[in-house]
């Protein structure tokens, strides 16, 4: 049951979503400033859309190292292993595969041939990222795209940011597919609400969540529609085609983990999803579910536990 | 002052501005919270509080109108000239956040 507390919120317009910070209503709202200013500046230097930050810089000059800074590379790498714990389904360099199935600035919305997308997955490989200190280089047809992690990483230094600063009762929403709660003793504990993407009001369940993050990947709002059929955006960087999939969902510890880990197994079927989420939430301590095409869900070991309702 | 009047005023003004049991609830739960809000706690009047007026509580915050600009410095030190929107702060109760995909 909700509490009778109450809360200071502000939404702002960033990374293409809206970003609602709520945190407990003695705080002066000139905190708000400065929570934001850290979402910007992650926007700033590591948005792949931010003309001029190091990921713009390493596409921009692809073939080439470019001198970036410690948390680009540190970034960077942790996205590799996490792309390696996926199997290669999660993958930065899908850009050309994005760019293939018109979801980048064109209107280009037609199904690619074969041989076009087998050229544009020749172009896809995290593991050709070269990192060296804090130089990285990508090969020359190759693009990183932040979209998938950009806004998580936000998330998590702004939590980090009001955890430092003493805000332990609060709660981020960005834009809906990446939630951070943080709690403490008075109140223990946020509820996340989640519905089908299909139908609205079909609520499949209230979450209850102590200092942890949720995930959600879905082709609930971007997609395209060809020929009366629905293409998501979230698309196999091993197949080269969109998940038919409809909704995952990942309870984590931190937002990046969360959000990597549900665009990846978005690409999985159900019984590859369980059979990852059992080695992932021994590593990363996460839980989740995955509703395929049909409406189907399969849950992973634990996840019931953080149902309410 | 004393920290007894702080306390009263504070209270008084809660009251005042967001009614009788939500304020008394909000109240006795931050005097047991952490000790981080309850210095921050003292800061906020309630004359700056009663400045929220309930439409602002009513209406949707995020404007992206870049009204004004105002100076922050990261942890790094760095002066960034980060846009301001011309928001409002909502006043909010404990309620669910719902989960939407958008990337």
């Amino acid at each position: 049951m909700a509490s009778s507390l109450l809360y200071k919120a502000q939404t702002r317009w960033l990374f293409h979503a809206h970003i609602k910070l709520k945190l407990s209503a003695f705080w002066d709202e000139s905190v708000f400033d400065e929570l934001f200013a850290v979402m910007e500046t992650v926007n700033e230097r590591y948005n792949s859309y931010s003309e001029g930050s190091f990921i713009d810089q390493i596409n921009q000059q692809a073939g080439s190292f470019v001198n970036t800074d410690a948390t680009t590379a540190t970034l960077l790498q942790r996205l590799n292993d996490l792309s390696d714990d996926l199997a290669g389904e999660y993958d930065i360099t899908v850009m050309p595969l994005i760019r293939l199935w018109g979801f980048y600035k064109t209107s280009a919305w037609r199904i690619p041939s074969d041989d076009e997308i087998r050229t544009a997955l020749s172009q896809v490989d995290y593991r050709r990222i070269q990192i060296e200190d804090t130089k990285v280089a990508i090969e020359k047809d190759q693009e990183i795209i932040t979209g998938s992690f950009v806004k998580a990483f936000a998330v998590d230094q702004v939590a980090k940011l009001m955890r430092a600063t003493g805000i332990t009762d609060a709660i981020i929403n960005a834009g809906g597919s990446s939630i951070c709660a943080i709690n403490n003793d008075s109140h223990p504990y946020w509820q996340v609400e989640v519905n089908d993407t299909e139908d609205e009001d079909n609520a499949l369940f209230l979450l209850q969540l102590t200092n942890q993050c949720y995930s959600t990947s879905s082709n609930e709002n971007t997609f395209l529609e060809i020929e009366g059929k629905r293409y998501g955006h979230i698309i196999s960087p091993k197949t080269g085609y969109p998940s038919e999939n409809r909704q995952v969902g990942i309870i984590s510890q931190d937002a990046l983990t969360g959000d990597v880990l549900s665009t990846g197994l978005f690409n999985c079927n159900k019984e590859t999803f369980l059979r990852r989420m059992e080695f992932l939430s021994e590593k990363y301590d996460v839980e989740g579910f995955l509703m395929d095409k049909n409406g189907d869900m399969v849950f992973s070991r634990n996840f019931e536990k953080y149902i309410i309702r | 002052m004393t920290n007894l009047k702080k306390a009263i005023l504070l209270l008084i003004g809660a009251l005042f501005v967001f009614g009788g049991k939500d304020a008394m609830a909000q109240a006795n739960k931050s005097n047991t919270g952490n000790a981080g809000d309850q210095s921050k706690q003292e800061k906020t009047t309630p004359s700056k509080a009663k400045a929220k007026d309930k439409k602002a509580a009513e209406k949707t915050t995020a404007t992206n109108s870049k009204a004004k600009s105002t100076k922050t410095v990261d942890k790094a030190g760095n002066k960034n000239n980060s846009q301001a929107w011309a928001t409002k702060t909502k006043i909010e109760k404990d309620k669910p956040e719902k989960a939407s995909s958008t990337k």
